[in-house]
């Protein structure tokens, strides 16, 4: 029982110390990483622009700036790159290598992420809350929301990492997994809600919209955070967001082992 | 003379080179289709709430829209396939190979490859634009003629800013971070630089030229060019071009190889 708790604070420290070297040796990326997320940004400029001579569907100018920098926080916070490295272990064969450590990679990839999400928390959050200030949008947030706000955001990422693991093991087939990603971006991007809000689309388009998995990816948890919901929405969103979620996990899982019979039968 | 000729047996090779991975045609298709799509989803949506802008109507929006696919076609077709691989040259130490051959380095690392499979993209960004052009005044020659030349200005400009983010490499070898550098401010030029607040005009105009490169064009086309932006669009593909040339010469003469 003590020997149990010694070794996960070990371990807990041994990956803060990573953390803290991967901080040091990569801030500069993480910076561009972040700039590079600008696009929700962008939008929200030509949104407030629109909205500055009257409501636009709903959406005052605050509104939307409200609205575009919960999604800039969101898409920080539920950042993935997995595809690449995944693909790319699969495609030389660097994989054999993992496979011979006691832990399935898929938890090597977890941790850098997780490990990225810790990088952004002395940056992003600060930055968002000053946009915040100078559009005065804060008083739109739903303060009382904000748990529920952080559950919907790790609802997202589980959905997210899940799909593009899943993506990265396709690699396992052939090797254009890595093109995928970018339609599967275009898509997240309109459907997840970073270009617009999708209610300002026809009520058809937002309740297909709402079917798909990338409606929980962004689009929901920022309308948690500005309370637009009501109790049964919330409770079908979160159950939208654990289904896709567990069929993400299925498939990653069906994918993972199926590929592997199939990676061994290569030889590599 | 002779670039040229070495132009067209590079893009030769290229063809013959993609025509060997055709799978990617597919997927090219489907991702040129989907970009299309999103951004007059766009636009459409905007529209529906709005009736400009940034003071611009929806034919001009639209061509503008048609001039920043021609550009991120420009992008795919010409520079990633090349500049972006000057990391890894690098890197590899294969740059060595590239200074010996008695040709400007720059030229060869910048016309090497054209992955051809993207143009579609430019087709249907011009018919986009020429869509633009005969609902607010018409396909008349001399618009054309200046959207032309303003394109070209433009091209030279996202050229050189390519070029000197990717000379970089010669210092940080990991250098693919900088062009999504660029990517994000050139999102913004799917949009007219009127319709944003102040200060980020100022920086789209004059730190990052985004509004050169989109705007401008688009603006000449749609008979809304104001003539000193379209001759201070020349004045800056031309200045950037010079200091994108001296840049690289300056790192080529600081270039120590991989392995010493």
């Amino acid at each position: 029982m003590k020997t149990t708790l010694i070794r996960r604070l070990r371990l807990a420290r041994v990956l803060l110390s990573v953390t803290l070297a991967a901080f040091i040796e990569y801030r500069a990326e993480v910076l561009i990483w972040m700039i590079a997320g600008t696009l929700p940004l962008i939008m929200m400029f030509i949104w407030m622009g629109l909205a500055a001579n009257g409501p636009v569907g709903g959406y005052a100018a605050a509104d939307f700036a409200a609205y575009f920098l919960l999604v800039f926080i969101v898409r920080q916070f539920t950042v993935c790159w997995v595809v690449q490295p995944l693909s790319r272990e699969i495609r030389l064969g660097e994989m054999s290598a993992r496979l011979m450590r006691p832990l399935d990679p898929y938890w090597v990839h977890v941790a850098d992420h997780i490990i990225a999400l810790v990088m952004r928390f002395p940056i992003v959050p600060p930055v968002v809350l000053l946009g915040l200030v100078l559009t005065g949008a804060l008083a739109k947030l739903s303060i009382a929301a904000s748990p529920l706000f952080l559950l919907a955001i790790a609802g997202a990422w589980l959905i997210r990492f899940n799909m593009h693991y899943s993506l990265g093991l396709v690699a396992f087939w052939t090797d254009q997994a890595t093109s995928f990603e970018g339609l599967l971006f275009t898509i997240y991007m309109v459907f997840g809600g970073a270009l617009f809000p999708i209610d300002l689309l026809p009520p058809t388009a937002q309740e297909v919209i709402a079917l798909t998995p990338f409606h929980y990816l962004i689009g929901f948890p920022v309308d948690v955070m500005l309370g637009k919901l009501s109790g049964i929405e919330l409770l079908r969103g979160f159950g939208m967001q654990m289904l896709w979620t567990l069929v993400f996990i299925g498939t990653r899982q069906l994918a993972w082992r199926n590929g592997l019979k199939r990676y061994s039968a290569v030889g590599a | 003379m002779r670039y040229f000729a070495l132009l067209r047996i590079f893009m030769a090779n290229s063809l013959q080179l993609e025509l060997e991975y055709r799978a990617n045609l597919l997927i090219d298709f489907v991702s040129s289709l989907l970009g299309f799509a999103s951004g007059l989803v766009v636009i459409y949506a905007m529209f529906n709430h709005a009736t400009a802008i940034g003071g611009w109507s929806l034919p001009e929006a639209i061509a503008l829209f048609g001039v920043f696919m021609i550009f991120e076609a420009f992008i795919e077709v010409f520079l990633y396939p090349n500049l972006g691989k000057l990391p890894d040259y690098v890197r590899t130490g294969n740059m060595d190979f590239t200074l010996l051959k008695p040709l400007s380095s720059q030229f060869l690392v910048s016309f090497r490859y054209f992955n051809i499979w993207r143009a579609p993209d430019a087709i249907v960004g011009l018919a986009l634009v020429g869509y633009g052009m005969i609902e607010t005044g018409g396909l008349r020659p001399a618009s054309i003629l200046l959207a032309a030349v303003m394109l070209l200005a433009g091209a030279v400009t996202t050229y050189a800013i390519w070029c000197m983010l990717t000379t970089t490499a010669f210092w940080w070898v990991r250098v693919s971070n900088v062009m999504e550098l660029f990517n994000a401010f050139f999102v913004a030029g799917r949009f007219p630089i009127t319709a944003f607040p102040t200060w980020v005009r100022v920086i789209l105009t004059f730190i990052v030229p985004i509004a050169f490169i989109t705007t401008v064009p688009a603006s000449a086309a749609v008979g809304r060019l104001d003539w000193p932006m379209a001759l201070g669009s020349l004045a800056i593909a031309g200045g950037f071009l010079l200091l994108s040339h001296l840049f690289w010469r300056w790192a080529v003469a600081n270039y120590t190889s991989a392995s010493s």
